[in-house]
């Protein structure tokens, strides 16, 4: 599971809030005591209240943004050729299965793609390589810098990373062009 | 004031010009890519044009059948660069012709 910085800072500091409401105009007389994951923890007053708040926010926060995350693994392998006649084992074309890219018949792509939080200019741009038999092959650069708008022929796909929702949205239609004999 | 405006004019005039050349010197490469071993179509290879004068185009990738299109590029005299991964496994030179050009087929590695 990915975990996102900014919501376990809100789960620490928000029920501070809360903790400290209570306990400034409260009587303070919260008392928790019991096993927590193989340990036996007892506490009282503010610190009490703050960590049973923070459990609760924890529940919540897991059930509620946990659909959002995406779970992205790092695959390693070796590709190998079992003949001296090979060629570059780069030239591989890896498919996964059950099919990762799932276009259905309105030509409406979905799938799930390792990006990196940063990269080293356009070489380094993960890119989605569209082709089809008898039309020109396209490449769709997936850069939130834009950085090959600056290349020759370089195309605006309007491309926008939604972050909430951990998505890429290619803003304008991937068009295939036929190639003209 | 009016030096100004005439200036703003020749300015305008100017970038005007500047578009309409850097637009219609646009011109369009079309070439095949296939291994050096057998001549079988090399599919799914990155290229891209590039110029120490005109800097570089954005990549294209070769299709199934090893045919790569490579579009609005200034015409002139570039190095047609084939990647491999993240590094360069092949460097030709080219002259790129308006409004098409066609590259005779790349022998790559």
């Amino acid at each position: 599971m990915r975990v996102d910085c900014v919501y376990m800072l809100l789960i620490l500091l928000l029920p501070l809030l809360p903790a400290f409401v209570l306990f400034r105009f409260l009587p303070s007389s919260s008392d928790v005591q019991g096993p927590f994951k193989g340990l036996t923890v007892k506490l009282g007053g503010a610190f009490a209240g703050y960590f049973l708040t923070v459990l609760l926010s924890w529940q919540v926060a897991g059930s509620l943004l946990a659909p959002t995350w995406s779970d992205n693994w790092n695959v390693v392998a070796r590709i190998t050729f079992n003949d001296g006649d090979h060629r570059s084992p780069s030239e591989a074309l890896v498919i996964v299965n059950p099919p990762s890219p799932n276009i259905d018949s309105s030509g409406l792509l979905q799938m799930r793609i390792p990006i990196p939080r940063a990269h080293n200019g356009p070489a380094d741009v993960q890119r989605l390589i569209v082709a089809f038999n008898g039309y020109e092959t396209v490449s769709v650069p997936l850069d939130p810098d834009n950085t090959h708008l600056g290349a020759y022929g370089g195309l605006n796909y309007d491309i926008k990373f939604d972050k909430t929702n951990h998505q890429i949205l290619v803003g304008k239609p991937i068009i295939l062009t036929k190639v003209s004999e | 004031m009016k030096f100004e405006h005439c200036f703003f004019c020749r300015l305008v005039v100017g970038g005007l010009i500047l578009l309409f050349a850097l637009t219609a010197a646009a011109a369009n490469v079309r070439g095949q890519l296939v291994y050096a071993s057998d001549n079988s179509p090399a599919p799914y290879v990155a290229v891209r044009l590039n110029s120490t004068s005109r800097g570089a185009s954005e990549y294209a990738y070769s299709g199934a059948d090893g045919r790569y299109f490579i579009k609005n590029v200034p015409a002139g005299d570039y190095q047609l660069e084939v990647w491999r991964g993240k590094r360069i496994i092949l460097t030709i030179p080219i002259t790129v012709r308006e409004p098409d050009s066609a590259v005779e087929p790349v022998r790559v590695p």
